[in-house]
């Protein structure tokens, strides 16, 4: 069960990089700088996988879970963390866009992809560092 | 708090992954507690304790700081 949710996250980066580059590379138009933003984005995404995809593969190859109740609370805690800093950055994002004549796809966009690195970020913090004695109380 | 998982599993001949092993968590999550950057859950506790023998009281030592009543 470990093994195939393993495997699934492994595939699904694989095919989120293949299309990603497939659509880089047959687009007709020029690449913008937000083009080319969304791809360095989504390489950067991948490549911080790898070390986790390889963790949790060493730990089901030694007989031992993939999840606990620790990976399980630092996943928690890094949603709770990007959820609420990012009511700040839509806040900052739609008075830019007020502002700004921008197509309504790229704030959103840029929206989407900054929660993504918030979780990636608070993700990595608190995978190094733990989560102390949070549950004290 | 701090632990005295690293002194019991010595004491034992475990590694961490043994210990891991034995009570179904990850090996990260032994050297997290082992470096006091997790409190774990009362159950986590309770099968660390198991594992070695010894109350939770024995295993988790508490400063006076960390066991403040709130009555």
């Amino acid at each position: 069960m470990n093994k195939t949710k393993t495997l699934t996250i492994a595939m699904l980066a694989g095919a989120v990089t293949f299309f990603a580059g497939f659509m880089l590379y047959t687009s007709k138009a020029e690449l913008t700088a937000f083009d080319i933003g969304v791809a360095i984005f989504v390489i950067f995404i991948v490549v911080a996988s790898i070390p986790i995809i390889r963790a949790r593969l060493r730990n089901e190859k030694l007989g031992l879970p993939a999840d606990d109740e620790l990976s399980d609370m630092i996943k928690q805690k890094a949603e709770a963390k990007a959820f609420g800093i990012s009511y700040y950055m839509w806040a900052f994002i739609a008075i830019i866009s007020m502002n700004m004549n921008f197509n309504p796809i790229v704030p959103i966009g840029i929206g989407m992809f900054a929660m993504g690195a918030l979780f990636m970020g608070f993700w990595f913090y608190y995978s190094r560092n733990g989560v102390g004695f949070e549950n004290k109380d | 708090m701090r632990t005295r998982i690293k002194e019991l599993r010595a004491r034992d001949s475990l590694t961490q992954e043994d210990l891991a092993k034995r009570v179904g968590v990850r090996r990260e999550t032994i050297v997290f507690l082992e470096q006091g950057k997790y409190n774990p859950s009362l159950k986590l506790a309770y099968d660390i304790a198991q594992v070695f023998h010894v109350a939770i009281e024995e295993l988790f030592l508490f400063n006076d700081e960390d066991s403040v009543s709130k009555t």
